[in-house]
Order: C-alpha cells, then sequence, then structure tokens
C-alpha cells in the first residue's frame, strides 16, 4: 500500500482482506474520529473505547458501506456518533461532567502569557460546551471541529438539514449567553492589569 | 421589507455562517448597519465563532490507541448488548408490580370482608345509643339488631326493652 493510493483503493484492498490496508484506513481515520468521540464525550478513556467499537464494526462491515451514498468519513462518523448516543442514553455520561479536562492541543510556539491567556479562554469554552445539551454540543463539534457542511452533519446526525442548521443556531446563541459573562470579566481583568 | 430587530437577531448566526438567502443577508446587513443594539449583539456572536473555530479543532486531540487492538477487538464477537437484559429485566419488574397491584388490594379486601362479616353478626345489644351520650344498659334480655345496610346511614336508635332493669337483676338473689 502506498501514500498516493485514494480511499476507493484501500477500501477495495480492504474488501480484499489486506491486513495493511486495513492499518493504513486506521491510520488515516483514527485521529478525526478519536477526537469526534472526545468532544462529544469529553471523556478519553469512552472515547477511545467508542473509538475501538466504531472502527471494529465498520471494518466487519465494510462491504455495506456504499461511496455513492456518502463518502467514507461521513460513514464512519454516523456509526461513531450512534455508540456515543448509545454511551450517553445509558447515562453513562453524566458522571464525566467534570471530572477530566479534555486535555487541549497546546502550541509550542506559544509565549507563556499567551500560553496561560489560551489556557484561561480554553478552560472557559470547554466549561461552556460541558453546559450544552449532547445534541447541541455535537452539532457544535461536527461543525467546528470537523467542518462538515450542514448537508454532512444532517447525514451524520440523521435528521433534516434546517434542524443541523437551527442546532449551530441555537448553541451559538447559549453559548453567547453562557460566554457573555466571562468575556466581560476578562475584560475588566485586563483592564485593571493596564491601569 | 424591514426588518425588526428580534428578526435580525435571529438571522445574526445565518449571516455570519453566510447560510441566508442574498436577499435576507442584505436586509440584515442594512439593519447592522444603522442599529447599535443589533451591531453589538452581531459582535458577541463573532467572538463566539472566532472562539469556537479556534479552540474546538483542538478539542480531544489524542494519541490513538494502536491499530492492533482494534483489529483484535474486529476479530472477537460483538459484545452481546445489554440493553437486551435490561430489557427482560424491566418487563419481569413491571410483571411482578401489576401482579402485586392486582394481588394486594384482593387480600386486603379479603380483610376487610371478614371485618365486615364479623360486624354483621348479630349482637346483643339492650342499649340506647345515642351519638354524644354514653351508653348506658338498661337490660339483660338480648335484643338482636339486624345489620344496616353499609350505604345506609345509622339513625340513633332507640331500643325499647321491657323487663326488670338491670339493677334489679343484680339485686335479686
Amino acid at each position: 500500500v502506498t501514500e498516493n493510493q485514494t480511499m476507493d483503493d484501500i477500501l477495495q484492498a480492504c474488501l480484499a482482506g489486506d491486513q495493511t490496508a486495513y492499518a493504513t484506513l486506521y491510520e488515516w481515520c483514527a485521529p478525526m474520529v478519536l477526537r469526534l468521540c472526545n468532544g462529544i464525550l469529553m471523556n478519553a478513556e469512552d472515547a477511545e473505547d467508542v473509538m475501538q467499537e466504531s472502527f471494529a464494526y465498520a471494518f466487519k462491515n465494510l462491504q455495506r458501506y456504499d461511496s455513492s451514498r456518502a463518502s467514507f468519513k461521513t460513514w464512519l462518523y454516523t456509526i461513531a456518533l450512534s455508540r456515543c448516543r448509545n454511551l450517553y442514553k445509558r447515562g453513562h455520561w453524566r458522571h464525566f461532567m467534570g471530572l477530566i479536562g479534555l486535555d487541549l492541543m497546546a502550541s509550542a510556539q506559544e509565549t507563556p502569557e499567551a500560553r496561560y491567556a489560551n489556557l484561561h479562554a480554553r478552560g472557559v469554552i470547554e466549561a461552556a460546551l460541558r453546559q450544552l445539551s449532547p445534541r447541541l454540543r455535537e452539532a457544535v463539534i461536527l461543525r467546528y471541529g470537523h467542518g462538515l457542511t450542514f448537508r454532512e452533519m444532517a447525514e451524520v446526525m440523521d435528521c433534516p438539514q434546517k434542524t443541523a442548521e437551527s442546532r449551530v443556531r441555537l448553541a451559538h446563541e447559549q453559548l453567547r449567553s453562557i460566554l457573555k459573562p466571562a468575556s466581560a470579566f476578562l475584560l475588566e481583568e485586563l483592564i485593571g492589569n493596564e491601569i | 421589507m424591514t426588518l425588526s430587530c428580534h428578526q435580525c437577531q435571529s438571522h445574526i448566526v445565518g449571516y455570519i455562517q453566510r447560510t441566508l438567502p442574498p436577499d435576507m443577508r442584505r436586509e440584515v446587513g442594512a439593519h447592522l448597519d444603522t442599529c447599535q443594539v443589533c451591531y453589538a449583539h452581531y459582535q458577541e456572536h463573532l467572538q463566539v465563532e472566532r472562539d469556537l473555530q479556534h479552540y474546538v479543532p483542538r478539542l480531544g486531540v489524542r494519541t490513538s490507541p494502536a491499530f492492533i487492538n482494534v483489529w483484535r477487538a474486529m476479530h472477537q464477537p460483538l459484545r452481546p448488548r445489554q440493553t437486551t437484559s435490561q430489557v427482560t429485566m424491566r418487563y419481569g419488574m413491571v410483571l411482578v408490580t401489576a401482579i402485586c397491584i392486582l394481588v394486594v388490594p384482593f387480600f386486603i379486601n379479603r380483610h376487610h370482608l371478614a371485618a365486615a362479616a364479623a360486624s354483621t353478626q348479630m349482637v346483643p345489644v339492650s342499649a340506647r345509643i345515642t351519638p354524644n351520650q354514653p351508653i348506658t344498659l338498661t337490660s339483660t334480655r338480648v335484643a338482636h339488631v339486624m345489620p344496616l345496610d353499609v350505604q345506609q346511614t345509622p339513625e340513633p336508635q332507640t331500643v325499647m326493652v321491657t323487663g326488670p332493669s338491670l339493677d334489679d337483676v343484680i339485686s335479686t338473689p
């Protein structure tokens, strides 16, 4: 399997039973699926479990994938999202809240001040995202975290496109009201320090 | 057509994300140019948009587990769904509850029936019964009072007894 191979070639090789092709497919897709699960579930261990389950299911049912209906990424996201929903439907997601941070990746080029400011801002955003309902958080993660179009979001979330749009709008409204006091406080703090 | 502030604010997210039709987009833009309140609203949404675009893609970035784990999981039978046993258990609980609901009142009723049956037996009453007065025996002669209908409100009854009084009987050797 070479790097120039397209997704279709790799899928064909997988269907032919080539283990290396499976490994390549996993290397390509695993980081984004893990990020999706981690963003939605907000718990690293459960995200890993759901991701592994999703890949095991996808690899076992690879012959069911129809490239004319959706991209492989969308298909994988649909599987992963369905498993995430199963998990928080069972009520397990409630105990995640407030236990572990999300381990946001820090840039190596950040200055200590910028890093501190970023950490604070990340904490604020993360806390705000935790306050959203699972459906709205899914919409935010798919839209901003993975850059899906509303049409793709509708496919993954199994809802009409207008619903996907309105979920993003509702999430935006809620985040604005949640983040408003925080940003005002930060601004006051900044002005106070300058004086 | 001019937009109200409420209409404009409901379209701000669409305006930022460029999902509005051109006409509506033009109207929202024109309203934002003239209304300070909606413009402030727009600025707040713009800040949220920037924050989300900046931070959410970095949310939950971690190293993926090794492929071999997935490969092993793929070759194992999938875990049986827990929901099946949970559903069975729930049906069982519903069944037990239904049986309790049906059977317990029956026993309670039996108890009441037994009590009612005991109370409807013929009782020796030779007393004048009024609601607010203590019962005073006037005779040892036994009078049989038939049970009252449950639906009927009992009236204070006076049982007229003829014969020697209790004091007479006691004093008689």
